[in-house]
Order: C-alpha cells, then structure tokens, then sequence
C-alpha cells in the first residue's frame, strides 16, 4: 500500500503528498504545495469531484486525508490555475428573457481562464458572493454573466432596483473543472436556463484548427424563459463556414 | 431547443431537453463522442444516465449543476 496520498490526473500524471493529520485532501494537498480544484469547500459544489478506484465519487475538500488513499480527478494537472481576486465595473446589464439577466463588466487586470469555468462574483449590498460561469470566450475584454432571475433573490432585487453602469464589484478565479477539453472529439452540449452560459463560452472559445462536430441540445421551463437563440444562431453559422 | 410549456407559435419542441437528446442528428451519439451538460441537478442527472445508456464513456461526459445557493462569505 503507499504511504501518502495519490492522485491521478486525466493525462496519467500522478501527484503525490502526505496527508495532513485532521485534514482533508484537498488541504493536504495544498499544504506540500500542490494546487486541486475546489471552490467552496464545503462539500456542495462538486468541483473537487474524484472517482475512487471501486468507481465510487468523492468529494475531496471533505474526505479524511488517510495515508493509502488513491482517486482520479477528470482534469489535467496544468488545467488548474489558483484563483485570484479581481476589481470589475458594470458596462451594462439588461433582461434576456423573462427570467435571465444579462451582466456585460470589465476587470481592472486580466482574469485567464477556460471556456467554461466560473467566478465568485461579490455585488454592492449583497452578503456574500455568488457562482457564474463566464459566457464570453476567455480572449475577449468584456466579460459576461447570465444570472437567474429568482423572485425575491438578492441579485434580481439588486438589478431590478439598484444596479447602474460603472457599479464596482469584485471577482474571484477562475473556478470549476467543467470547461471545453481541446481535442477533436465530436461533442454534444446539453443546457438547461442558465446552464447556456458556460456552454456559450465554450462554444466562443471552441479550437478553431480541430473543428469538431458539435449539437447543442438547450431548454427552458417555458417559451418564455428563452435567450440566447439568435446568438446561438450567428455562432452556428460561423462555425459551418470555417469547417 | 425545447420548452416545458409553449404557445403555439414557439418554433422548437416541447419537453425537456433530455428527450430532446434523442432528436440529436449532429453528433454519434454513442462511445467516442464528448457530453457537456450544464443545468439544473435533476437535469444534469438524466441527461448523465441517458448517455451513458447510449454508450458514451463516463469519462467523456462532463457536468456542472446550478445550484443557486450563497456561499459563505
């Protein structure tokens, strides 16, 4: 049995560390200076998801560090960069549909991350930050959000009455483990409300050289609650004509 | 595309999208092609269950669940 803990990238590369007495994986791992995915670190987000190697899925921000343990992570090592805070101002924002909101922001500095990953994002008298995945492409300036518009929610209370251009914000990341793998394999995306915007970043940052076949599969709990589909449309119509 | 409820004029379908996963033309929908699924947990999970019964690897298949929730400040 090994002594430490191991685990193993998508790629094979395998990370070693000692665990941590009274700690978890994800800790231990940090404490020898490695770096896992995680965000909230309470067992809820499933960012640190790993598969044990009888297939059973752990989430590794909770699990007891124990000397012998082993798991896969469905990432690669270099595809986790530790997340940093940024200060970001509203461009604009306005309603897409009868339950989405649109958020356009710029950051002061740079913020890399791949198509697909989210933020904390922290709003003016709001307690707390909230998770959004970027639906922009990770090359472009301005950076979008798609945020539910949930009755009574503090951010739909925040944008519907208090929000205003050049409002100050602030960022964290990137976050996230769901983000497009670069390879030409065929790929199918399923979204559902607000579940689009991670897959529109993809879809934004797709590998222009690889051109693999794509279908989107995309619903809403009604007609009404619908966005997206014209820029769905322009994306489409471009990926074809480079194919 | 689909809706849950629609009025006539709505130009997709009608149902949730992991029956619309059935309608899909554009990619193989078997081993070797990649899942990005991204929505709501009971969404995601169907979705998760109806490829993997199609026969796409459990490793090609990935997902991010909206759970809309604050986090610990």
């Amino acid at each position: 049995m090994m002594d430490g803990i191991s685990i193993t990238f998508a790629d094979g590369e395998v990370m070693s560390f000692a665990p941590t007495p009274g700690g978890s994986v994800l800790t231990s791992a940090e404490q020898a200076g490695n770096a896992l995915a995680h965000s909230c670190r309470e067992g809820t987000c499933r960012t640190c998801v790993a598969r044990r190697p009888n297939g059973d899925e752990v989430l590794l921000c909770v699990e007891p560090a124990q000397s012998g343990f082993e798991a896969v992570v469905p990432y690669r090592r270099a595809d986790v960069s530790p997340p940093t805070l940024r200060r970001a101002n509203i461009n604009s924002f306005q309603k897409l549909s009868r339950s989405v909101w649109e958020i356009r922001y710029r950051l002061q500095f740079p913020l890399p991350f791949l198509p697909g990953q989210f933020v904390e994002a922290t709003f003016p008298g709001i307690d707390g930050p909230r998770r959004f995945s970027m639906a922009n492409g990770p090359a472009e300036a301005e950076q979008i959000l798609h945020v539910r518009d949930i009755p009574g929610g503090a951010m739909a209370d925040y944008l519907a009455t208090r929000a205003k251009p050049q409002d100050a914000f602030t960022v964290r990341g990137p976050f996230g483990i769901f983000y497009l793998r670069a390879n030409p394999k065929p790929k199918l995306f399923v979204a559902g409300g607000t579940g689009l915007a991670p897959i529109i970043a993809m879809l934004r940052g797709i590998d222009r050289l690889s051109s693999p076949p794509l279908s989107l599969v995309l619903g809403f709990a009604d007609e009404q609650d619908a966005y997206g589909i014209d820029q769905l449309k322009v994306l489409a119509n471009d990926y074809r004509s480079r194919s | 595309m689909t809706a849950d409820t629609a009025n006539p004029g709505w130009s997709g379908k009608t149902g949730n999208p992991v029956a619309g996963i059935g309608h899909v033309t554009g990619v193989p929908l078997q081993e070797g092609t990649e899942a990005y699924l991204c929505g709501p947990p009971g969404m995601v999970g169907a979705a998760r269950k109806a490829l993997r019964e199609l026969g796409l690897h459990q490793d090609d298949i990935f997902n991010e669940e909206f759970v809309h929730q604050t986090l610990p400040a």
